[in-house]
């Protein structure tokens, strides 16, 4: 089963939402100050679902922003439903799969369509994610193998690619991302677990047999 | 199962479970990007400009509501008002403030006992209404006026030395006996002859 980190809905969960709804009160209420503790609170979990959509740091800020002064402009319309995050994490994806639609376009335009060789996929934003730093190296696991995958991640239907980085975020429960996604938790589970068999296939076919 | 299969199964697990970590940090290294610490404030500011315009907005759509309800109402004065303003009876051509300033009493021709018909205003007088010599009028007194305010505004910067003073004039008494009032006898028109009209034809009368 996938190892990566879930936050599952804790006491400590709770009491965030709650204190998200509070402060959605007091913003309702016209206080500026208490959407800016909101913005504060959950500008990682925006951040990082815009980054896993357009693949770009400053694309994703400007995602990010946007999300934040589009939720400010209808917060009045928000029934609490659902959490404050879940509901704000869904006007960022709407966002974001907005900009990553426009920025593939653009690139279109500008260089004509690319194709990923492995999956006949468009060109996604995604190729041009910066690498981050060097992780702790692990005995098993080579900086060669991480490179490798990064290409191969990328190069994912959108939706397998979608549903496993929202994933690895560490930043959304399984819930929150289903809903954000707008399908059931089990579609999104059953994508995370497709998009690791087509990773590990790859890999295999690649080599990588033992690492 | 085989000491070989199971071997190979373990093997296949291990594998799986490396690549699983592998894609784990891959994933994590990929978005192990942290917003910019300027987030909150580049947000606050677009809230704020848009707080503001939002006010502006609202502020221009009062006075939109305020300024029309005005604005029709005096366009139906203007409506109501402008035609009585065009059947009152019309003051003489406008004229510049200077000249309207020094604009005098028209200068009427005399009237002698002889005039004893009023001065008509078709095109072709007959003689006898036409007055003794020229008959200056309020219009071509009004025309030199033009000329001497135009001089006037030209010499402008001249200086002008005072006026020597006025003689007295001196007025001869009037004697009111003179003037001697004819009556007016007015002889009677001639009756006027019966007009014969003969009846028309039909072809006529069709026409």
């Amino acid at each position: 089963m996938p190892s990566i980190d879930r936050v599952s809905a804790t006491d400590s969960a709770d009491a965030a939402s709650a204190m998200d709804h509070a402060l959605v009160r007091r913003a309702q209420a016209g206080d500026v100050e208490a959407f800016g503790e909101l913005v504060e609170r959950n500008r990682r979990a925006v951040f990082r679902a815009a980054l896993a959509a357009v693949g770009n740091p400053t694309e994703a800020d400007d995602v990010a922003q946007e999300a934040f002064v589009t939720a400010f402009q209808k917060l009045d319309g928000f029934r609490a439903e659902s959490s404050f995050k879940t509901w704000l994490l869904t006007i960022t994806w709407r966002k974001a799969i907005d900009r990553r639609k426009s920025l593939t376009k653009w690139v279109q335009r500008l260089a004509g369509p690319a194709f990923s060789v492995d999956s006949g996929e468009e060109w996604h934003p995604m190729d041009r994610i910066a690498a981050g730093g060097q992780s702790q190296e692990d005995d098993l696991l080579t900086s060669d193998l991480q490179r490798r995958l990064r290409p191969l991640i990328a190069s994912l239907p959108k939706k397998l690619r979608d549903a496993l980085l929202l994933a690895g975020t560490g930043e959304h429960s399984y819930d929150e991302i289903a809903r954000m996604l707008g399908v059931p938790v089990g579609t999104f589970k059953w994508r995370v677990a497709e998009a690791r068999k087509v990773l590990k296939q790859k890999m295999l076919a690649m080599g990588y047999t033992d690492v | 199962m085989s000491k070989d299969g199971g071997r190979s199964v373990e093997g296949r697990g291990r594998t799986d479970a490396r690549l699983d970590l592998a894609i784990d940090r891959a994933v994590r290294e990929m978005l192990d990007v942290e917003p910019s610490a300027g987030l909150r404030g580049r947000v606050m500011g677009r809230i704020d400009a848009l707080s503001t315009n939002s006010v502006a907005s609202a502020f221009r759509r009062k006075l939109a509501w305020i300024a029309l309800p005005i604005a029709a109402g005096a366009v139906i004065v203007l409506a109501v008002l402008a035609p009585w303003r065009q059947t009152t009876p019309q003051a003489g051509p406008s004229a510049s403030p200077a000249m309207a300033a020094v604009k005098p009493a028209p200068v009427l021709p005399p009237v002698t006992a002889q005039t004893t018909e009023p001065v008509r205003t078709t095109s072709n007088p007959g003689p006898s209404a036409a007055p003794p010599g020229p008959l200056p009028s309020a219009r071509g007194a009004e025309e030199h006026l033009v000329v001497a305010a135009v001089v006037a505004d030209d010499d402008d910067n001249r200086r002008i030395g005072p006026l020597a003073p006025i003689p007295l004039i001196t007025v001869a008494g009037t004697h009111p006996t003179d003037i001697a009032t004819k009556e007016i006898a007015v002889r009677p028109l001639a009756p006027l002859a019966e007009l014969q009209i003969a009846p028309l034809s039909p072809p006529d009368r069709r026409n």
